[in-house]
């Protein structure tokens, strides 16, 4: 740059690029799978600052859109506690004891700061952490399907990994014959994922549900994914169902986090 | 005005509109709206590459932190683009010709070979970021459809905001 040879040159800036590139491949890598080093935190705490604002103004974009379907939740919400107050006048007049809940799901409530659906891994960020009793490897609902699983907390924040991440894996059921495969999206239709890995020989048709498996400790048994598109045979044994999702990704902004007082007890058997 | 300050002015607007616009609209798997590339393309012709290079780091950084996705993805299709982006105006323009157009656009350069020049760059861009992002090539086809897609798209995008909002100037 100064009086040097232009080849030098070329070679200096060449090596500048290298430098660069090099760096920004570190991070590429360090951070395509599921983003949890140290790092991470310090650049998470600046984004979120912006996100949160960022979200605060489109949510007023989406109100009306949101407002109708927390009324139709209500109202559902509404309809199952008519029951449920039947049931126990029911129980009551049998003059026995309520039954213990088995297996005791709750349910946290949170708010979806940053979403995508047209990357390949695609994460959410919500707004309940460690302070909240959100920890790791939590399920996530909404009012319509599965949302994710979390994969990183920090104190009022949360990385949640979508059901729309190449590197989910998911088990689901089949609501009709009740056999489950694996539960995963191939990256191309936000509102589409596949279901694998279902014996030939299971009786499939075009419309039937995909509901949750009733083993998981992540999610709630037996909540609607969505319904059965097309599905054709792979391998020779194994079906592949596309499922079409009921849940809206792109629209997504209330959303559940589920704990199950059981998790710790189970994963140490 | 400074040169210096123009350019980082520019930084800070383009580095909004995609954040704040262009990130949030989604148009599907195929279509990735990027029209920031057109602030790299916006720099004088024989702007030195060793700058142009760290304003590519700084700018593709700032949109990997802010827009929320795998760090260093964009960071590094805009390194690439600056390393060739030389290249590529020597490629389009007739021998020596360099020395007297001063910033690459529709009037300095005409439609045709300023055409070309987007359209190349856009390609490089996109043919990094895509391939980085799936990190595979499993699904080739889609990968090269979205390749497609989003060049279409954004070499349309930058000859628009070229046209609009810079050829007109000078």
């Amino acid at each position: 740059m100064f009086g040097i040879s232009p080849f030098l040159r070329k070679l200096l800036v060449f090596l500048l690029y290298l430098v660069l590139q090099a760096s920004a491949l570190v991070l590429l890598i360090n951070n395509s799978y599921f983003q949890q080093n140290a790092m991470m935190r310090i650049v998470r705490n600046s984004q979120l600052y912006f996100w949160e604002k960022r979200s605060d103004w489109r949510s007023f974009l989406n109100l009306k859109k949101t407002n109708d379907a927390l009324n139709a939740e209500n109202t559902r919400l509404l309809n199952e506690l008519a029951k449920f107050y039947q049931l126990q006048d029911e129980w009551k007049a049998k003059d026995t004891i309520l039954p213990a809940v088995s297996d005791s799901f709750s349910f946290i409530p949170a708010v979806v700061l940053n979403n995508s659906v047209t990357r390949q891994q695609n994460f959410l960020i919500i707004n309940k952490g460690l302070a909240d009793g959100v920890t790791p490897d939590l399920g996530v609902i909404s009012n319509t399907g599965i949302v994710g699983i979390v994969s990183n907390v920090t104190e009022h924040y949360a990385v949640v990994i979508s059901l729309l991440n190449t590197e989910q894996r998911l088990t689901a059921l089949l609501s009709g014959s009740r056999v489950f495969g694996t539960l995963r999206w191939d990256g191309s239709d936000y509102s589409k994922v596949r279901l694998t890995e279902i014996p030939r020989h299971i009786p499939v048709a075009i419309g039937d549900t995909v509901i949750s498996s009733d083993f998981s400790v992540l999610f709630p048994p037996r909540i609607p994914i969505g319904t059965v598109s097309s599905f054709s045979t792979k391998k020779g044994t194994f079906l592949d169902l596309e499922v079409d999702l009921f849940l809206d990704f792109k629209t997504l902004r209330y959303v559940n986090v589920v704990t199950h007082s059981g998790v710790k007890e189970i994963k140490e058997l | 005005m400074n040169d210096t300050l123009k350019y980082f002015l520019r930084f800070l607007l383009f580095l909004a509109v995609q954040l704040v616009f262009f990130n949030s609209l989604n148009l599907g798997t195929y279509l990735f709206p990027a029209p920031y590339i057109l602030f790299l393309l916006l720099f004088p012709c024989l702007y030195s590459v060793a700058w142009l290079l760290i304003w590519a780091f700084a700018f593709g950084l700032c949109l990997d932190v802010f827009g929320g996705g795998v760090l260093g993805l964009h960071t590094s299709a805009l390194l690439i683009l600056a390393l060739f982006r030389y290249g590529l105006l020597r490629l389009v323009s007739v021998k020596g010709d360099l020395d007297n157009l001063s910033v690459p656009g529709f009037i300095t350069f005409g439609f045709g070979r300023y055409f070309v020049f987007v359209l190349l760059s856009v390609l490089v861009h996109h043919i990094v970021y895509f391939s980085l992002e799936s990190f595979s090539f499993f699904h080739f086809w889609q990968v090269f459809l979205r390749i497609a897609g989003s060049t279409l798209l954004n070499v349309f995008l930058v000859l628009l905001f070229e046209r609009v909002f810079y050829a007109g100037r000078r």
